[in-house]
């Protein structure tokens, strides 16, 4: 431990039950098998289908509250009182909290969101039209755009006003909610249980994340090299990840996890840039501004959209048998999926932002988060999927053909390596993509170990170079690798 | 036609089953990492519901400072 900083010395209980659970559920679902996949399910299908509007008006409920706090009588707050100034520059700021969260699932998903939506559209538009395409283009935007925002910083607040301002020496969601639950309660079994509930969804949430990730980036390695994409690639990757994060959290939020986040929003600059310049730009261009414009004039209609009307008829072809359902399940499938994955993410993010943002006010970190945030996606959404899309269209690469026949990863890859017929260019776009991969998907792993290491701590209030002990953050960051291991 | 293959995935295959990311991953229903992704969103209704209380704890908090919040001052401080 370099300077001043100090470990915050581990605290046991909360250490002991998140990786017990953990362990737990990794044991059930392998030795239940398919049985415990259809248990997972079911879970999941009746979370969403039947408690769908439970999630959309609790995500409508936290943008009411930032509103608020962005432009109500507490704009000004400063998380750590009046005198408290900002921690990190603006610039590694947003790269923390930018990296932190969404990792390289928003690089896979940007490239291939669209695909679903243009051949099963949402609002009974006509599948693979000209309508599925402009919905197509404009879903993914909105899906990772200001409500997912929303869900990523809300708990930012009452973690940091717990932390910072209430003077409450944990970052942890017990804490947050002493207010209504009371001190002793959260001090005893109860908020134990909260910070493994949380600890639970972190480890859950930061692995969606990687299942998005490996295959693709594996996929990209192989394309590079011309290796075919087996197992064995799946684990080199892995290990060099694991080499990755395990030495910069060991390094810390400071050193370690600020450099890598500034490292990746520049490298993610270079990627887009190159790939905006190369690819369709007008194309591209056009169809963002085009899918801003659909989506926000939309925004009310998709916010509250869950699709219960069908007709008699498709009713009866339901009970027949004929059909799985009788309604479009689209908001169900998608946006409820999101906003369930989000809030699965919410506390953890919240953890973390609130770690970086002491010295900032209530206005700044809504809006700054809103902002870069739903921009940067948007990017990523403008220049990947819209390039593909572009190349389906035009019949340079049939992305749904190579989708259908050899998975999304490689219709990813196909769709990169079709941009420019100068193979060394070609090349180089595959080259950087691979960098921003490993470094994107280090960074969301570095903070989720971090976070979660700073759950399982006590006395981080004594100041911001207390870091949670190393032992804490490294075995939380190599656990993910070793569940990597089918 | 593939096309019709891939509105099966789309339709069948929700992004949230263990089918779909098997599918997406192409890896075994009983990866580790995919089962995990699934069972956190099991978790997110009783995270929702810690998540909420939070957000009224906060709201509670800022409305017992409101006295100290608008003087610019810390709680603590004032007290």
């Amino acid at each position: 431990m370099a300077g001043n900083r100090r470990s915050a010395p581990i605290e046991t209980q909360i250490f002991a039950s998140g990786f017990v659970v953990v362990l737990a559920a990794i044991l059930f679902l392998f030795l239940a098998g398919d049985r415990a996949s259809a248990v997972i399910d079911d879970i999941f299908k009746f979370s969403t289908n039947q408690l769908g509007a439970v999630y959309i008006w609790f995500t409508l409920f936290c943008f009411g509250v930032e509103l608020y706090l962005a432009f109500g009588k507490y704009g000004k707050v400063r998380f750590g009182g009046p005198d408290a100034r900002p921690e990190f520059t603006r610039l590694s700021w947003v790269a923390m909290f930018f990296c932190a969260g969404i990792g390289t699932a928003l690089m896979a998903w940007a490239s291939k969101e669209w695909a679903y939506h243009f051949v099963a559209p949402p609002f009974d538009v006509e599948p693979m039209s000209k309508e599925a395409s402009r919905w197509a283009a404009t879903y993914g935007l909105f899906h990772w755009g200001p409500l997912g925002w929303v869900l990523y910083s809300i708990c930012a607040f009452p973690i940091g006003y717990a932390f910072y301002n209430r003077k409450k020496s944990t970052l942890r969601l017990s804490t947050s909610c002493s207010a209504i639950l009371g001190e002793d309660r959260m001090n005893g079994p109860l908020g134990k249980a909260i910070d493994t509930l949380f600890i639970f969804g972190l480890v859950g949430g930061t692995g969606t994340t990687l299942v998005s990730a490996t295959p693709m980036l594996s996929e990209a390695v192989c394309e590079l090299f011309g290796l075919t994409h087996t197992f064995t690639v799946d684990v080199i990757i892995v290990l060099i990840w694991t080499a990755i994060f395990t030495v910069t959290v060991g390094l810390g939020l400071k050193k370690g996890i600020k450099m890598l986040s500034d490292v990746n929003l520049f490298a993610i600059f270079v990627l887009c840039g190159v790939v905006f310049l190369v690819g369709p730009t007008w194309y591209m261009f056009n169809t963002l501004t085009d899918s801003i414009g659909l989506m926000f004039n939309n925004f009310i209609r998709m916010s509250f959209y869950t699709s219960p009307h069908f007709t008699a008829d498709a009713f009866q072809q339901f009970q027949a048998g004929e059909t799985s359902s009788y309604t479009n399940k689209f908001p169900q499938t998608w946006t409820v999926f999101y906003w369930a994955w989000y809030i699965a993410y919410a506390p953890y993010m919240g953890v973390f932002m609130a770690r970086i943002s002491r010295g900032r006010t209530f206005r700044d970190v809504v809006i700054t988060s809103q902002t870069f945030g739903t921009l940067g996606c948007a990017m990523f959404f403008g220049i990947f999927g819209n390039n593909a899309m572009y190349q389906y269209l035009t019949g340079r690469f049939d992305f749904l053909a190579v989708t259908a026949s050899q998975g999304e990863s490689a219709a990813i890859v196909g769709a990169l390596m079709h941009l420019t017929e100068i193979e060394p260019l070609a090349i180089l776009i595959l080259v950087i993509f691979i960098f921003v991969g490993f470094i994107y998907s280090a960074t969301t792993v570095n903070s989720s170990a971090y976070a979660i290491a700073t759950v399982a701590s006590k006395d981080m209030a004594e100041g911001t170079d207390v870091e949670p002990h190393l032992f804490n953050r490294v075995i939380w960051a190599s656990s993910w690798a070793a569940s990597r291991w089918p | 036609m593939y096309q019709d293959e891939v509105v099966r995935q789309s339709a069948a295959a929700a992004p949230g089953t263990a089918e779909a990311v098997a599918e997406s991953t192409g890896m075994a229903t009983t990866s580790v990492l995919t089962a995990l992704k699934v069972s956190s969103l099991g978790v997110a209704i009783p995270l929702m519901v810690c998540v909420l209380i939070s957000i009224l704890s906060f709201l509670k908090w800022i409305k017992e400072d409101k006295p100290h919040l608008e003087k610019g001052s810390l709680p603590e401080e004032s007290d």
